[in-house]
């Protein structure tokens, strides 16, 4: 009787092995991937220039004690309140002006220790909120993002 | 029979799961050399600009400017006058920034394109609360990042009825 080569593998085998390695190697693509798009953000979330832009408005609100009253009873019930649109400040030109010339977007003040479910109707920016972690002992935390796609977050207040 | 070799299908199947990995692979190694390559020029142009803007910001918006005006019609000059009675020259040419004693030589294909300094004000009935803005404004382009801003922008605000800029 003919001897049978059972020498090599069986599809099967050969199969098997690729799933599991294609499996392995696609999970570490995911994890590179994810740590590529954080390096991205890194270069997009509180660059310098930017956090000095921001302290600009932190100096406005302190100067504004209408202002700063405002956005303590806001934050009783609410988790941010928007400036947007400059309805707390006294001087609602100032406010625009100054908002314009700094190229805000979007721009929020909420407890420093913001929790972490908070959202926000533009995606970005909810991401970027998510990021935040509180510290320090200030009460209040200034959230903006400007119209060059990057983002800013300062402490402020006792 | 000769009961050597492979199968058409075990072929196929081999091949399709192998140009899968190597896809990924190749994907991988591209984002390697990428960030490889970008960190390095990039870290360098935003460690300048965070140098720049926090000893501009540090010197202007904390030793309150009292005034400021051009040094001579050659080049962008300006000459900052301060509270405490220092001056701060900010030179810029084509070759460096420079702002006191800081020097940010710009190389690797940067250059600045129009810098600005402007002064907005607004109507406000009380005149004891600031008013105006000066904005003093750098932008910094490089060839390898041409939609990229490296530059910075710095905003002064103060009472036109108390300092006349």
């Amino acid at each position: 009787m003919k001897k049978i080569n059972r020498m090599g593998f069986m599809l099967a085998e050969t199969l098997l092995v690729t799933a599991f390695v294609a499996g392995v190697l696609i999970y570490a693509f995911i994890q590179f991937t994810n740590l590529n798009k954080n390096y991205e953000y890194s270069y997009m979330y509180n660059s310098i220039n930017e956090l000095y832009l921001l302290e600009d408005v932190k100096d406005y609100i302190l100067s504004d004690n209408n202002s700063l009253e405002k956005i303590k009873s806001g934050l009783i019930s609410s988790d941010y309140v928007e400036l947007n649109d400059c309805s707390i400040f006294t001087d609602k030109e100032y406010c625009k002006k100054l908002f314009d010339i700094i190229n805000i977007d979007n721009i929020i003040v909420a407890n420093n220790y913001i929790k972490n479910d908070v959202t926000y109707h533009d995606e970005d920016f909810t991401t970027f909120i998510h990021k935040i972690n509180g510290s320090g002992d200030s009460e209040y935390r200034l959230i903006a993002s400007f119209k060059n796609s990057t983002y800013a977050t300062l402490r402020f207040g006792d | 029979m000769n009961k050597k070799g492979f199968t058409l299908v075990e072929l196929i199947t081999t091949f399709a799961l192998s140009t899968l990995l190597i896809t990924i692979l190749i994907n991988v190694f591209l984002i390697i050399k990428n960030i490889y390559y970008e960190s390095d020029l990039k870290t360098k142009l935003l460690i300048e600009q965070g140098n720049l803007s926090d000893i501009m910001n540090s010197k202007i918006n904390k030793d309150h400017l009292i005034s400021y005006s051009r040094c001579n019609d050659s080049s962008f000059c300006y000459d900052f006058v301060f509270d405490d009675g220092t001056d701060t020259k900010l030179i810029i040419t084509s070759l460096y920034i420079k702002f006191g004693d800081y020097v940010y030589n710009l190389g690797n294909g940067s250059k600045v394109v129009n810098p600005t300094i402007i002064k907005e004000n607004v109507e406000l009935s009380d005149i004891s609360a600031n008013n105006s803005f000066l904005v003093i404004t750098i932008p910094i382009k490089n060839d390898k990042y041409p939609n990229q801003d490296f530059g910075i922008k710095l905003v002064y605000q103060y009472n036109s009825n108390i300092t006349s800029l």
